[in-house]
């Protein structure tokens, strides 16, 4: 697998798409790139690539019981429903059980259990994969979430899955993570080589960055980038996330409001000001150098 | 009648859910729930925690585990198994435990009952005293876990018993960004939802995805808008939308700014305390 970029904040709107999006942008002229969205539940770096063309999509799928009424001998055994470890099988009076499909996880322990062979498979849709060509030298990989759905790790695994089969094509594949410290981080940045933590001088952020540095050294321990977005509104708390939090290097974006107005819109910061080109410049170097990718 | 449960969400992280559950938790005297396990930050903006007064741990969570002596290789377990979580190599069965769901699918499936079921932790749900004087219920999910809807079940529960012993009729919940577990299981048994939208093309689909994955709930809804720059925006959100409008709050750097220390969203500038006020006014007729 090429090197993994994995961006990752902790808290939510710190600034993880903007930086994946225009580090891909500053990435892309020299170097074959698979951009990554694993923000499943809200997948917004397409907002910033309209224009790509669409390749293929993919549904991801799991299990989900279907009783058949002729074979189930619901009057004698609750088998399923006393077994289902989400408790998503309800247990009816003169018929088989009813599904919860809000709960049911797709585990497809009631099929297991069931002696009468009176569960078969039927499958309910978690998540979409797309595709899609920015152009020679950028593709984005886009995970979404069925809305309603509560199987977001299950679409995070099965996109690092399709991110890892595709990167050989790619010099560097780089991955926008979702906010939050749990199951869905761990599942990325298993793959990461190296961990872009973007942060804001905030407590809140500080208090979410502790809670993810500590799962990148569960991941391992990965060569870290802290990159300090709205940086300058808090100068103090700036200093102690810095000395707080272990990086090897770090790189600050000057707070500017212009940036709320040119990300709302989906465009990129190079257009905005060649100080914001010169600063992911420096960034891709920095990723490039970890990466061991040749200049 | 039990306590009513109003949460705040977005779709997107960053747009001021935190803010505006906060403040009305503070305006409306309500129990403050944070319901954002992964990354709770809602002490920060109640004064911080000054008084523990509980501290339960969950476990909810399960693994399974393979006994080598037991296994004769035979792999049902590894045909069953839905989350790829289990391999082999040369030498053995192994089940990996970040993929691991702890559905017992390979435990019931395996013939030589070499599988068996470990319970880990969940995380934390804690509640306490806050500098605001508001009390306070959180959740603080074990890093790298799995099971956050589980653990917010357990938050909420809390919250309930809680306000019930306060004799307090509202909690006011944090949810956490996005649409997934965490936030679909906060918002299951609530009565009202608050969607705070900023003006960007990423909040918009967030929310709308947010109201796509809520609209088989029973709930009453409406929208405060943040980080506004002019008049436009608001009309092209409540258009794209649809939902009643509680407020506007406008952007403004002193906002990010009092988070660098524990404040309350009251310490903001005076045109924004203006503006959150009457945010939590209307919440308040609308919540009648």
């Amino acid at each position: 697998m090429s090197p993994v970029i994995a961006i990752a904040g902790g808290k939510g709107g710190t600034g993880k798409t903007t930086i994946a999006v225009n580090l891909a942008d500053a990435l892309h002229r020299r170097y074959r790139l698979l951009l990554v969205d694993a923000d499943c539940s809200n997948p917004c770096t397409r907002t910033f690539f309209s224009a790509a063309k669409a390749l293929w999509q993919k549904e991801i799928t799991l299990f989900k019981p279907q009783i058949l009424e002729e074979r189930c001998h619901y009057k004698a055994c609750k088998r399923c429903v006393e077994l289902c470890p989400e408790h998503a099988l309800l247990a009816q009076p003169n018929k088989p059980p009813a599904l919860i499909e809000d709960l049911c996880n797709g585990c497809s322990v009631c099929q297991i259990v069931c002696n009468y062979g009176a569960i078969t498979e039927a499958q309910q849709v978690v998540g979409h994969l797309y595709f899609s060509e920015v152009d020679g030298n950028l593709h984005l990989l886009v995970s979404e979430l069925t809305p309603g759905s509560r199987k977001n790790p299950v679409v995070v695994h099965h996109c690092m899955v399709e991110a890892e089969r595709l990167s050989d094509h790619y010099d560097l594949t780089l991955v926008d993570c979702p906010a939050g410290t749990g199951i869905d981080l761990y599942l990325i940045l298993r793959y990461a080589t190296t961990a872009i933590l973007v942060t804001e001088p905030t407590l809140l952020a500080l208090s979410d960055l502790k809670k993810l540095s500590q799962l990148l050294l569960m991941a391992g321990g990965k060569p870290t980038i802290l990159v300090v977005n709205k940086s300058g509104i808090n100068p103090n708390l700036e200093k102690q996330i810095v000395s707080e939090i272990e990086a090897h290097y770090v790189v600050k974006i000057p707070y500017d409001h212009r940036i709320f107005r040119q990300v709302s819109s989906g465009r990129l910061l190079m257009h905005l000001s060649s100080k914001y080109a010169q600063i992911f410049d420096k960034l891709a170097e920095i990723v490039v150098q970890l990466a061991h990718l040749r200049c | 009648m039990p306590p009513r449960e109003v949460v705040v969400a977005s779709g997107k992280g960053g747009t001021g859910k935190t803010l505006v559950a906060a403040a009305l938790a503070l305006h409306l005297e309500a129990i403050a729930v944070d319901c954002d396990v992964e990354a709770p930050d809602l002490r920060f903006l109640l004064k911080d925690v000054v008084a523990l007064i509980a501290q339960q741990e969950v476990h909810e969570s399960r693994k399974a585990v393979i006994d080598a002596e037991k296994c004769v290789r035979c792999l049902r377990c590894a045909e069953v198994c839905r989350f790829g979580a289990i391999h082999v190599d040369s030498h053995r069965v192994h089940i990996d435990p970040i993929l691991c769901e702890g559905c017992g699918a390979c435990v019931h499936a395996c013939p030589r009952e070499a599988v068996s079921l470990y319970t880990t932790r969940t995380g934390y749900v804690v509640t306490a005293e806050t500098g605001s004087g508001i009390l306070l219920v959180y959740g603080d999910l074990a890093v790298g876990g799995r099971g956050s809807g589980h653990l917010v079940y357990a938050v909420k529960a809390e919250a309930q018993k809680l306000a019930r012993q306060r004799e307090v009729s509202l909690l006011i919940i944090d949810a956490a960004a996005g649409i997934g577990c965490p936030v679909i299981s906060s918002i299951a048994g609530a009565s009202h939802l608050i969607v705070v939208v900023e003006p960007t093309i990423q909040s918009l689909q967030g929310a709308k995805r947010l109201l796509e994955a809520t609209h088989r709930f029973n709930l009453s809804k409406a929208l405060v808008i943040n980080k506004v720059t002019n008049e436009h925006q608001i009309l092209l959100l409540q258009n794209s939308l649809n939902l009643p409008l509680l407020g506007v709050i406008p952007y403004d750097p002193s906002i990010p700014s009092i988070y660098a220390s524990t404040a309350s969203p009251f310490e903001a500038s005076d045109r924004v305390v203006k503006c959150i006020v009457e945010v939590c006014n209307r919440a308040s007729e609308w919540l009648e």
